[in-house]
């Protein structure tokens, strides 16, 4: 049975649950849904985020999804995801939509997901008014997509620091994102994942590019690298 | 055709010109004039009775041209371009796919290097300041690789992360934290 984990609950992963919440409420869907976040929702989330209650993301929001979308299966895990715990939240199969602000995190996902012999990791990520979505992929051990990490180098060697690590006041420092970079990035995640679930093969393009100010996207198909 | 007329032509748009006199009119050198540099060319050509048929008339397909019998012997002759794309008012540009991010195009930069083309398409193709990797037909290359026709380039930009890139400044015992909207880009406070 296949399972979907979706890491982070901000601007992307909000919007993305609520698309693939809704759509997969009214397919034949059975695999259960895991939120995972650390962070609570605040009233300055308001502007970018999609949540009715505040507290924990995770929380707050698998109680809101189960009561509007009854046919789904939904759990939460409310920390940040870390390596001590990523075992107990990532598995075998599962389709990971990675929907962090940071590229740590990023990197402990990909690290962690090419240990699995078969898994599918969706990341999203935008500045202000462009952004990308990744797609790595393993099947029968065998690396079929390029991992997060393979082409971009700031994501290998990444100069963040993961929330987990991170200070209450550091936390509540919000950067300035676009609403509207968000949700472009959480459709073309939905995209790819409607592709999977009903062609049952991963898209041949491993990146997909877009920028909101020249109403443009570009997806580009990368070689899995030999080593 | 209809009666070439001054007043017929003045009718015509600036892009129906433009393709008249090629491939109309054969006569070179027009396709950037303004309308009436046009239209007085082709009225010239009109009026001298020597209206041919230039090479591009029959680039689509073959193309068959009926001249007035000198003698009571009827004569056809009949033309084919095999290589369209020397036909006259083709330029044999070679362009080459060179991609950034969501930004795309094709692009005459055949025999510069990578570094040259990051400076020439920076701006048109959004390329983000600092070093980043350049992609020849999915390979990894260095600044140095000379373009070629055939290539397909891309210039890696750097995965979405949040918001502006902010830098962190500290100024005499103080702390400065300023969004850098182009990363690389000095800031008025360093």
């Amino acid at each position: 049975m296949m399972n979907i984990k979706i890491v982070g609950l901000g601007g992307i992963g909000s919007a993305l649950l609520e698309f693939v919440g809704r759509y997969l409420n009214y397919s034949d869907f059975t695999g259960v849904i895991t939120l995972v976040d650390g962070k609570d929702y605040k009233q300055k989330n308001s502007e970018r985020q999609f949540f009715n209650q505040f507290g924990n993301k995770a929380q707050s929001k698998e109680q809101e999804i189960v009561q509007r979308f009854r046919n789904l299966n939904v759990k939460s895990f409310p920390e940040y995801i870390t390596q001590k715990n990523i075992s107990t939240v990532i598995e075998n199969g599962d389709i990971i939509f990675v929907c962090v602000d940071n590229h740590i995190t990023r990197k402990l996902i990909s690290d962690y997901a090419s240990t699995l012999q078969d898994v599918i990791v969706i990341s999203g990520g935008n500045d202000w008014i462009d952004g990308n979505v990744q797609i790595f992929a393993k099947e029968g051990g065998r690396k079929i997509r390029p991992s997060l990490t393979d082409y971009h180098p700031e994501i290998e060697v990444p100069d963040d620091r993961s929330p987990d690590t991170m200070s209450c006041e550091e936390l509540a420092k919000s950067e300035p994102q676009l609403f509207f970079a968000n949700l472009s990035a959480a459709i073309i995640m939905s995209w790819v994942l409607y592709g999977i679930l009903t062609s049952k093969e991963v898209p041949k393009e491993s990146e997909i590019y877009f920028d909101i100010t020249q109403l443009s996207i570009n997806a580009v198909q990368r070689a899995v690298p030999e080593n | 055709m209809a009666k070439i007329t001054k007043e017929y032509l003045e009718g015509k748009t600036i892009a129906e010109l433009r393709k008249m006199v090629v491939h109309d009119f054969g006569i070179p050198g027009m396709t950037k004039k303004r309308k009436s540099v046009i239209i007085q060319a082709i009225m010239k050509k009109v009026n001298s009775g020597k209206k041919s048929v230039g090479k591009g008339a029959s680039r689509s397909s073959k193309s068959v041209v009926q001249h007035k019998p000198v003698t009571d012997i009827k004569m056809t002759i009949e033309s084919s371009i095999t290589n369209p794309h020397k036909a006259f008012g083709n330029k044999a540009t070679t362009k080459i796919i060179v991609a950034c991010g969501a930004s795309k195009g094709k692009f005459a930069v055949a025999g510069k290097t990578i570094a040259q083309i990051k400076v020439m398409l920076g701006e048109v193709l959004n390329i983000p300041k600092g070093f980043p990797q350049a992609m020849v037909n999915g390979k990894k290359v260095d600044d140095s690789y000379v373009a070629k026709k055939g290539d397909q380039i891309e210039i890696l930009k750097p995965a979405g992360k949040k918001g502006f890139e902010w830098i962190i400044h500290h100024i005499n015992g103080y702390v400065f934290e300023c969004p850098n909207l182009i990363i690389g880009h000095p800031h008025p406070h360093q």
